[in-house]
């Protein structure tokens, strides 16, 4: 596969980078050099390979804050600035 | 080149054409794809909800898993530790050091621009509770206005000094507080939400500069028995019980933002999401710190934070819980990342047995 298109096709399905970064950094692909082109390219495969190898603890930790937030949006305490109103 | 006005020719030199760089047809057809995709992706409300909202636990989730691999990462070619951290968790300020991507520099000062508006506002949101005596105690809501504004402009030279600091440093620092280990480098950061105060209110009556003052007072303070309860109130928004007349209030309020104002331009560039505020962006770091346990916010980023869930529960149309759509967002992406071409996409980069390896 040509390595410029592997790092496009990495960036597409970085879960790290959001909207933006990928639309920025499609775009700039044609201009990077080889060793940018290997650099992000191992960044990503690196960021791909550590998100795999610990998709069950990153989504149980998420959920879990996830969880914690929502149960306090709902309540009916009422937060101004730094300090909880009773 | 001839001159529209007077028809003679013109003796200015002609502008030079942009050179035209033809792509190759399967790269360009790649890069629409993907751009088309990520666009579409992108304006859809869950995609919206989960950059926005779910960026706060995945931070710190992150941070818990990459932190064994970043040793790995040195493998990477990147000249220094910032700049690998930066990649790894937000790559467009990375992409500053090329020409060719000067725009992805741009939008990250503007991404950063925003994220510093949002936590000014938290900060304004303090200042009234302030009054109104939510933030410390009931005096504080007698807190000197003069003092308020002398303490945000001691803030930014604070900054200022404290930028000296590499990113390298300051992870190291973290590091080293985790372990509970060097007094000596903890207490430059220990010292800060404690001694600034201090530093402050001498700062202000005394016209001291800064940088003479911090040095005084990173000496001999002790580290993380001062720092764990002293940060877990200023962090939380707990009462802070303020010694009697030994520290203005106003003073005290300044220091708060002070360490929250050094803090958040520091770790925002370890925040995948830049939109999240610089307040609940801490918490990553926090979790570093020995004493300091669990993902409790600034309440500041706690009210953020509940109005995006709220956004999103109307973004959605329907009262159903967000984070169920966050998680199922989610785990779609994970999926993505198993697909056979991103797989062969990585293989171009690190082999197989590499990727088997972590």
């Amino acid at each position: 596969m040509n390595k410029k298109i592997a790092l496009v096709t990495l960036i597409e399905a970085s879960i790290l980078l959001s909207s933006d970064d990928k639309l920025a950094l499609i775009d700039a692909v044609p201009g990077f050099n080889e060793k940018q082109v290997m650099a992000l390219g191992k960044m990503l495969a690196e960021e791909r390979a550590v998100l795999l190898a610990n998709e069950e603890t990153i989504m149980q930790t998420i959920k879990t804050k996830l969880d914690a937030i929502s149960a306090e949006a709902q309540s009916d305490t009422v937060y101004i600035g730094t300090g909880k109103s009773s | 080149m001839k001159n529209p006005h007077t028809d003679a020719m013109d003796e200015s030199p002609e502008i030079p054409q942009k050179e035209q760089v033809v792509l190759p047809p399967e790269l360009e057809k790649a890069m629409s794809g993907a751009r088309d995709r990520v666009t579409a992706e992108a304006k859809r409300p869950e995609t919206d909800i989960l950059e926005r909202t779910a960026g706060l636990g995945f931070a710190a989730s992150m941070k818990e898993a990459i932190t064994p691999h970043t040793k790995k990462m040195g493998e990477v070619a990147f000249k220094d530790l910032k700049a690998m951290i930066m990649a790894t968790i937000s790559l467009v300020p990375l992409m500053s050091t090329g020409a060719s991507v000067a725009r992805a520099a741009e939008k990250a000062t503007r991404l950063e621009a925003k994220q510093l508006q949002l936590a000014t506002k938290a900060e304004k949101v303090a200042q009234k509770a302030s009054k109104s005596g939510v933030l410390v105690t009931k005096e504080i809501a007698a807190a000197d206005t003069a003092v308020w504004k002398a303490g945000v402009k001691a803030r930014e030279a604070f900054e200022a000094l404290v930028s000296k600091f590499s990113l390298a440093e300051l992870n190291q620092y973290k590091h080293l507080l985790a372990k509970g280990a060097d007094p000596r480098v903890a207490a430059r950061i220990a010292m800060l939400p404690v001694e600034r105060a201090a530093l402050f209110e001498k700062e202000i009556s005394t016209g001291v500069e800064m940088a003479k003052a911090f040095e005084h007072a990173s000496k001999g303070i002790d580290t993380t028995t001062k720092w764990a309860p002293f940060g877990e109130k200023l962090m939380f928004g707990k009462k802070m019980e303020i010694p009697a007349g030994k520290i203005k209030y106003g003073a005290r309020v300044g220091a708060e933002h002070v360490a929250e104002g050094w803090l958040h331009k520091t770790l925002h560039t370890l925040d995948p999401y830049p939109d999240v505020p610089g307040l609940v962006s801490m918490v990553g770091f926090l979790d570093l710190i020995p004493g300091v346990v669990g993902m409790e916010l600034v309440p500041a980023g706690w009210q953020m934070i509940a109005n995006k869930i709220q956004m999103g529960k109307e973004q959605l149309g329907m009262a159903s819980d967000v984070s169920k759509v966050i998680l199922n967002k989610l785990g779609v992406k994970f999926n993505k990342l198993k697909e056979p071409h991103v797989a062969r996409a990585a293989e171009v980069f690190m082999p197989q047995a590499a990727q088997a390896a972590i």
